[in-house]
């Protein structure tokens, strides 16, 4: 996307030139110029202006919480109580003014906005202080975090979003506990923040909020999933909920970043190939997993009474979802890594299967997924594709080579089959790309 | 034109509704410093570091725990329990007994949750466990609490003591005293 465009400022920058070389006429510029289409009105936001008061907004508002949190002990209960509303009102009142006068103002709208969710925090924790109510971290994020939630859809702000992302895996954090199934309330918060998400991945007038939100998103998802899944026990849990977001995840990113331009442009795709092959790297060691059972699963579930069940319904979203949007795709016939849908299946037979199946599934998995790579960055002629295949491909062979379980003889042959294979394709390319020569 | 009132509209709610929430937990606090029955408990304070909320004296209580007679309710770990409170022929109070459910005879009780067990003793964190101070008091006062607690005679009336408020389950500090005086009027006059 913001390839062609960089291509097509390139070409339009350099018309006047060919034009006055005689190498195109007059005629034939502006013919180019209605086929491509006038430049897209390029945001000309000024980023300086968005950075800096951001940061000032940020910065204010933490001086204020820990100026205010000092404790000034010369006042009065009443004094203090009326001192605890004052920086929210103050941020109110800057937050009205944006909402009124600038609410098309992307500085004004993210730095207001901010301002005001920590000016919120800080008068729910100064009340608490002058009232010696000693509240636990993870409750005063919970009341933060619902609270806030207004803040996203407002005025569409992106920066209350990330942060609210990030409590919410810290409040995951602080709550999880091996004997209680609390971290699944992250879900709530997940669908607090997804509209905001969704609707500006999809929106792409400005690169930086879609990228670092991304990001920030797929970060904080993952460190969550861990504490979500792992409310009972982490082996049980969190393969399954690998199986189900990671294509999800994948799916999504094809469908709001498209075909991003590098890996950092696509957040959601980068993420969730690299957690699928982290993954497969992880079963094809052949680590024995005799606790990953679908029944022991099942009844884990079970026993968390409606919270599993809150989470078990997350779970079968997540298939449904990725089945839904991986028919659309292949029904559109759009370009599409099977790799990244074969992995759940994979993951559910093993669930099943057992050990024995899973190293030797997960091996061959990673080989056809690293060949994938391979011969779609030479038929694109991308370097970057090329060397993630032989990335994966390497600690395959490395992790192999040092395998002490598999006989010497059988490693031996099994390697030299695979040569082999690789010196005919090398002999096979080589004379097409000869014929393609001549 | 619709979808801008709604969203007006919204805005004001929102806005409202961001000075209701803390102006309802003042209320319902001065409620319970107001109308609740004070309660007197004998802390021994330790003084840790809230990096987020300044600083603060933490206060233990021996009263952090109850044995559980045979017949009454039994405890999971973090559950809700609701404690009723006696006073001891000192005058401090201690905990008298422990419920699931809200006893519906006296306002005179606490709900917190239970920590754990041992044995037949259930343990939970007393609601009042922290009286906040600036950087500069706290380390004085658990300085001062270090050495009350010292020159303590086991049979004496105590140093240290703190008012506790409460009512229908909440229960909010009043004032915690050092040698009968507040602590703030008591950290002035002994400075140093």
């Amino acid at each position: 996307m913001s390839n062609n465009l960089k291509a097509l400022k390139w070409l339009y920058g350099e018309l006047p030139n060919l034009v006055t070389k005689g190498i195109i006429d007059e005629e034939g510029a502006a013919k180019i110029k209605t086929h491509y289409g006038a430049l897209p009105k390029t945001s000309t936001l000024p980023m300086a202006l968005i950075i800096t008061g951001i940061l000032g907004a940020v910065l204010i508002g933490a001086g204020i919480i820990l100026i205010f949190g000092y404790n000034w002990e010369n006042f009065t209960l009443n004094q203090r109580t009326v001192l605890s509303f004052l920086p929210l009102i103050v941020a109110q009142m800057v937050y009205g003014y944006t909402f009124f006068r600038k609410r098309n103002d992307t500085g004004w709208v993210e730095s207001s906005s901010i301002f005001l969710m920590l000016m919120l925090a800080s008068s729910l924790a100064l009340i608490s202080q002058t009232y010696h109510v000693d509240g636990e971290l993870e409750d005063f994020l919970f009341t933060w975090i619902l609270l806030s939630i207004p803040l996203l859809y407002l005025m569409n702000a992106s920066l209350p979003a990330m942060l609210l992302m990030i409590l919410s895996t810290w409040w995951a954090g602080l709550v999880v506990d091996f004997q209680s199934y609390k971290p699944i309330y992250y879900w709530l918060f997940f669908l607090a923040f997804l509209p905001h998400l969704i609707y500006h991945l999809k929106d792409r007038k400005t690169e930086i909020r879609e990228v670092l939100l991304g990001w920030v998103f797929v970060v904080s998802f993952g460190i969550a999933m861990i504490f979500v899944f792992a409310s009972r026990n982490i082996a049980d849990h969190y393969l399954i909920g690998i199986a189900a977001i990671t294509p999800l995840v994948y799916l999504l990113g094809k469908y709001v970043h498209g075909h991003g331009a590098t890996i950092w442009q696509r957040p959601l795709q980068t993420a969730s190939i690299a957690m699928t092959i982290g993954v497969s790297l992880f079963f094809a060691y052949g680590i024995d997993w005799k606790e990953f059972r679908l029944e022991k699963i099942m009844t884990a579930y079970l026993e968390a009474g409606s919270l599993g069940i809150l989470n078990l319904v997350f779970v079968i979203a997540c298939f449904v979802g990725t089945i839904s949007l991986a028919s659309i795709r292949f029904s559109k016939k759009q370009q599409t890594n099977p790799f990244l849908l074969i992995f759940p299946v994979l993951v559910l037979i093993m669930l099943g299967a057992g050990m024995t199946f899973s190293k030797i599934a997960f091996n061959v998995f990673l080989l056809g997924f690293s060949i994938f790579y391979i011969k779609e960055g030479l038929n694109t002629q991308k370097l970057s594709l090329i060397n993630v295949g032989m990335l994966i491909l390497s600690l395959l062979i490395g992790m192999r080579f040092f395998d002490v379980s598999i006989p010497f003889m059988i490693k031996g042959i099994v390697f030299i089959i695979i040569g082999i294979c690789f010196l005919t394709a090398n002999v096979y390319l080589s004379k097409k790309y000869k014929s393609n020569e001549h | 034109m619709n979808t801008n009132i709604i969203r007006t509209l919204l805005f004001f709610v929102v806005m409202i509704g961001y000075l209701l929430f803390p102006f309802y937990s003042i209320s319902s606090y001065q409620n319970v410093l107001t109308d609740g029955e004070v309660f007197r408990f004998r802390p021994a304070p330790v003084d840790p570091y809230d990096a987020f909320r300044g600083k603060y004296v933490r206060l233990d209580f021996p009263q952090n725990r109850l044995v559980l007679e045979k017949g009454q309710a039994t405890f999971k770990r973090d559950q809700d329990i609701f404690l009723t409170l006696k006073e001891d022929s000192l005058g401090y109070t201690q905990i008298d007994k422990a419920f699931h459910r809200a006893p519906e005879n006296t306002p005179n009780y606490i709900k917190t949750r239970t920590l754990y067990n041992i044995g037949s003793s259930v343990y939970f964190q007393l609601p009042f466990d922290k009286y906040f101070l600036n950087e500069e008091l706290a380390p004085l006062a658990e300085k001062k609490a270090r050495e009350l607690t010292w020159n303590r005679d086991g049979n004496n009336q105590a140093s240290i003591y703190m008012d506790v408020r409460v009512k229908n389950g909440k229960a909010l500090i009043e004032e915690l005293y050092f040698e009968g005086i507040p602590i703030k009027e008591y950290l002035h006059t002994n400075e140093k």
